[in-house]
C-alpha cells in the first residue's frame, strides 16, 4: 500500500508546475490528482470570492462552498457533506477542492499527501503569476514604444513641414533674386517707352521691338515661376530618370544664387545615361540643402576660386554622388553632429537646424540610400549613396 | 428489455423490419452485415460493429444482437468536439456507451460524458472496432454510419458494475516518461518497444517479428499503477519507430508495470467481476457482459468457460454482450475510467431510478 501510494504521490508531484499559463497549470495538476486519487470532483478557485470554478473535472459541485468559510491558514482540511468527503486544499490566494466517496481513512491520507504539495503548488501559482505580470509588462512596453514611434512620426511630419517651410524661406529669397533682373529689364523698357511718348518720339516699329523685349522677359519669369512649382510637386511614386535631370532642377532653381556669390558649379557626370527609379523632387531637396550649406559656408570668407564641385559615379549598383566644397572644411565638434535634428552653427534666419536632418531622413528612409560628410583638403565632402539594384532601368 | 440472436441481418429484418420499435444492434464483425440495408426499414436501427458478440453462453464471429429499446439511443458525430445537446440526462439510472475503439479521444469524450451526467448515473460499455485494428465506420443510427463516433443509450434502470481482468505483474515498475494521448513513447527515458521487447522475448522465449507484434503482445499488456494497488490495463496493439500504439490514453509520469496473464487468473477475474455485479441485487433484469476481445485471443478455447463462469454466476437472466477493443465503467464512487483485456460485467435491475 506504501508503494502505490508513494506512485501516486510521485504522479501527482510530476503534474505540478509543467506549464507557466495559470489555467492550464492548474489543469493538469487537477486532472491528474482527481483521476489518480478516485476523486468524483476535481475543481480550482481563482480567488476565495469565486463562486464559479475556473477549472472543474468530474461532476459539479452539489453545494455552495462560499458557505464553507474556507479556512485559509491550514495546509488541508477536510469536511463531510451529505455521503461526501470534501478536501480543500488552500493556496495564497485561490483553492482547490476534491470531492470523495471513499472510505474516511483512505481519504484523510489522501488529503494529507496532497496537502504536502501546497508549498511547490503555491511556488508554481506564484512563477504563473509573475510570468503573467511580465508579460503584461511586455505588452505596457510595446504600447509604450509603439506610441513613441507614432509620436516620432508625428515628429517627423513636423519636422518635414518645418524644414519645407525654411526651404520655401529660401525660394523666396531666390525668385526674389531670379526676378530682380528681368523685373528690372521690365521697368526699364516701360520707362523707354513712356520716356518716347513724353518725347512725342513714339515710333511704332521701336515699340514693338520693346515689348517683345518684354515678352521674352515675362517668359523668363514664367519659366522660373514652373522650375520652382514643379518642386514643390509632392512625388507620391518614383519615377525613371537620369542624374542630370535632378543637376538641372537644383540648378535652375539655385545656380543664380550661387553666382551672385562667385562660386563655381562643376560638374563631372560620368553616368549620364544611367536610369534609375527615384523621387526626383526629394533628391532635390537633398541638393539643396547641401549646395545651401555650402553657399553658406562661403559666406564671410575671402576664399579665392570658390568652387563646388559635383560628382556622380557608379560603383557596383551604387550611384555615388559627391558634392565638395573649397570652403574650408567643418569644425570638429560640429562635423559629428551635422545630421542631428536642430543643430545649427548658424545664428542667422535660415538657421533651422533641419536641412541636413532631413536629407538624411530622406536619404535613409525615402530613397533606401545614406548620405555621409567628411572633410578633405580644402573643404567639406558630402556623399549620397543611391542603390540601384532591383530599380535600374537602363 | 427484450433480447434477441439473429444468425443475420437478413433474418432480423424478416422479423422485426416492418415493427416500428427502436432496436439496438450489436453486429459481428463476420456478419453479412451492409449499412444501407437498415435505411428504409420501419424499425429504428441504432448499432456497433465488435469483433465478437455474446448470447447466453456463447460467444459468436457472425451474427447479430438485438435489444428492443424504450427511448432512441444519441449518436455522437464527432467525439474529439462532443455535442451532448441531445441527451437528456433526467431519470436515467445508468448509460451504455460505445465508442469507436480506435480514436485518440475516447478518454477526453468519457471525462466530458461524465461531467455531464447525474452523479449516481453509471456509465458502462465499450469499444466497438473490428479486429483489423483499422479503424472505419462502425457505429451508426438510422441515418448515419461514423467513425469516430460514439453511441450512447439512455437506460431508466439501475446498473451494477462488476470490474476484473486477472493479469499478473511480470516485471515493474517503470515510469512513462513521455507519452502523447495514446502513443508510449519513452520508458524510464528509452524508446518503450525497446524496454517492452525485451521484457516479453526473455519471459516468452519468442522473438518479435515484423508481422507478429499483437500475436505476442497480447500475452503482455502494460498496467498503470493506481492509488488501491489495482491496475488500469493498457493493450499495446501496434508498435511504430519505437513508440508503443495503445488503446486508450497513457497518462505522462504514470508509474506502469509490464504484466502477463495465467488463464485460470483471467477466469476467476471474470467470475469476480459477475460476483461484484450481482451482489446484493434481487430485482435482475439482465446481464450484460462487455469484455476485451484480446482476452478471447489469449484464453482461445478457453474462453467459451469465462463466459459459462459468468451465466453460471447469474443463473436463468438473460445474458447478452459484446467483444470490445477496451471497457467503460465507472461505479459513480470514483472517477471514470477507459480499460483495456478488461472483463465487465453489467447487472441491470428491473427497477427504475
Amino acid at each position: 500500500m506504501l508503494f502505490h501510494q508513494l506512485t501516486i504521490s510521485y504522479e501527482c508531484l510530476s503534474s505540478i508546475g509543467n506549464s507557466l499559463e495559470l489555467e492550464s497549470m492548474m489543469a493538469e495538476i487537477i486532472i491528474t490528482f482527481s483521476r489518480k486519487t478516485g476523486a468524483v470532483t476535481g475543481s480550482y478557485f481563482k480567488n476565495y470570492e469565486e463562486s464559479i470554478p475556473l477549472i472543474n473535472i468530474g461532476k459539479k459541485i452539489p453545494f455552495s462552498l462560499l458557505e464553507k468559510n474556507i479556512n485559509i491558514n491550514k495546509e488541508y482540511y477536510i469536511f463531510h457533506e451529505a455521503d461526501k468527503q470534501v478536501v480543500v486544499l488552500p493556496f495564497k490566494t485561490s483553492y482547490a477542492v476534491f470531492i470523495y466517496k471513499g472510505k474516511q481513512e483512505v481519504v484523510r491520507k489522501l488529503a494529507s499527501m496532497l496537502g504536502n504539495f501546497q508549498h511547490k503548488i503555491n511556488l508554481s501559482i506564484s512563477a504563473c503569476e509573475g510570468v503573467k505580470n511580465l508579460e503584461e509588462l511586455n505588452e505596457g512596453l510595446e504600447q509604450r514604444v509603439q506610441k513613441s514611434i507614432e509620436k516620432i512620426h508625428n515628429n517627423e511630419k513636423v519636422l518635414i513641414a518645418q524644414s519645407k517651410q525654411a526651404i520655401m524661406g529660401e525660394m523666396i529669397e531666390m525668385i526674389a533674386h531670379q526676378w530682380r533682373q528681368p523685373i528690372t529689364t521690365i521697368g526699364m523698357i516701360a520707362n523707354n517707352i513712356l520716356f518716347d511718348i513724353a518725347l512725342d518720339e513714339f515710333e511704332t516699329h521701336e515699340i514693338s521691338d520693346e515689348l517683345n523685349k518684354v515678352n521674352l522677359q515675362v517668359s523668363y519669369l514664367s519659366k522660373t515661376i514652373d522650375d520652382f512649382r514643379d518642386f514643390f510637386k509632392e512625388s507620391k511614386e518614383k519615377q525613371s530618370i537620369v542624374i542630370q535631370e535632378v543637376f538641372d532642377g537644383t540648378l535652375a532653381i539655385i545656380e543664380k544664387h550661387l553666382l551672385k556669390q562667385d562660386i563655381e558649379i562643376i560638374i563631372d557626370n560620368k553616368v549620364k545615361n544611367l536610369k534609375f527609379m527615384t523621387f526626383q523632387n526629394e533628391l532635390i531637396q537633398v541638393f539643396l540643402n547641401i549646395l545651401g550649406n555650402a553657399k553658406d559656408a562661403f559666406e564671410n570668407k575671402r576664399i579665392e576660386n570658390k568652387k563646388i564641385i559635383i560628382k556622380a559615379k557608379q560603383e557596383k549598383n551604387i550611384l555615388s554622388i559627391t558634392i565638395s566644397d573649397n570652403a574650408g572644411g567643418i569644425k570638429v565638434g560640429v562635423i559629428e553632429r551635422i545630421f542631428e535634428p536642430y543643430f545649427s552653427t548658424k545664428k542667422k534666419k535660415n538657421g533651422t537646424g533641419l536641412g541636413l536632418y532631413m536629407s538624411m531622413i530622406i536619404m535613409s528612409e525615402h530613397l533606401g540610400g545614406d548620405i555621409k560628410v567628411k572633410n578633405i583638403d580644402s573643404g567639406a565632402e558630402f556623399e549620397i549613396l543611391i542603390p540601384l539594384e532591383g530599380d535600374r532601368d537602363d | 428489455m427484450k433480447s434477441y440472436y439473429f444468425t443475420s441481418l437478413e433474418e432480423f429484418i424478416r422479423e422485426y423490419g416492418h415493427d416500428t420499435g427502436i432496436y439496438l444492434l450489436l453486429v459481428a464483425e463476420k456478419s453479412s452485415f451492409e449499412y444501407d440495408d437498415i435505411l428504409n426499414l420501419k424499425a429504428q436501427c441504432y448499432g456497433a460493429i465488435f469483433p465478437e458478440v455474446i448470447y447466453e453462453k456463447q460467444h459468436f464471429k457472425s451474427g447479430i444482437v438485438v435489444l428492443k429499446l424504450d427511448k432512441e439511443p444519441v449518436l455522437i458525430k464527432n467525439i474529439e468536439k462532443p455535442n451532448f445537446s441531445e441527451i437528456k440526462i433526467e431519470d436515467i439510472g445508468s448509460m451504455l456507451v460505445f465508442v469507436d475503439g480506435l480514436s485518440a479521444s475516447i478518454d477526453s469524450f468519457l471525462f466530458s460524458l461524465f461531467e455531464l451526467i447525474d452523479e449516481d448515473c453509471i456509465l458502462f460499455g465499450g469499444g466497438a472496432g473490428k479486429l483489423t485494428l483499422q479503424q472505419e465506420k462502425v457505429l451508426f443510427s438510422p441515418s448515419e454510419i461514423l467513425q469516430d463516433a460514439a453511441l450512447i443509450i439512455s437506460l431508466p434502470q439501475k446498473i451494477n458494475v462488476g470490474v476484473s481482468h486477472g493479469w499478473e505483474f511480470l516485471r515493474g515498475h517503470y515510469i512513462a516518461t513521455s507519452t502523447d494521448k495514446n502513443i508510449l513513447k519513452k520508458i524510464d527515458y528509452e524508446p518503450a518497444f525497446d524496454v517492452y521487447k525485451k521484457v516479453v522475448e526473455e519471459d516468452s522465449g519468442l522473438k518479435f517479428t515484423k508481422d507478429n507484434f499483437f500475436d505476442l503482445a497480447k500475452s503482455y499488456p502494460l498496467g498503470i499503477v493506481t492509488m488501491d494497488g489495482e491496475v488500469i490495463v493498457r493493450d499495446p496493439i501496434f508498435t511504430d519507430d519505437g513508440d508503443l500504439i495503445l488503446v486508450g490514453i497513457m497518462p505522462e509520469n504514470s508509474v506502469i508495470n509490464i504484466l502477463k496473464g495465467k488463464k485460470k487468473n483471467l477466469l476467476s477475474a471474470a467470475e469476480k467481476a459477475a460476483d461484484v455485479a450481482i451482489k446484493g441485487t434481487d430485482d435482475l433484469n439482465m446481464v450484460i457482459v462487455i469484455d476485451c476481445i484480446s482476452r478471447v485471443l489469449f484464453l482461445e478455447d478457453s474462453f467459451t468457460q469465462e463466459i459459462s463462469l459468468i451465466k453460471e454466476k447469474v443463473k436463468g437472466i438473460p445474458m447478452v454482450g459484446v467483444l470490445t477493443l477496451g471497457e467503460i465503467a465507472n461505479n459513480s464512487k470514483t472517477y471514470i475510467d477507459f480499460y483495456n483485456k478488461t472483463c465487465v460485467v453489467g447487472a441491470l435491475c428491473s427497477s427504475t431510478n
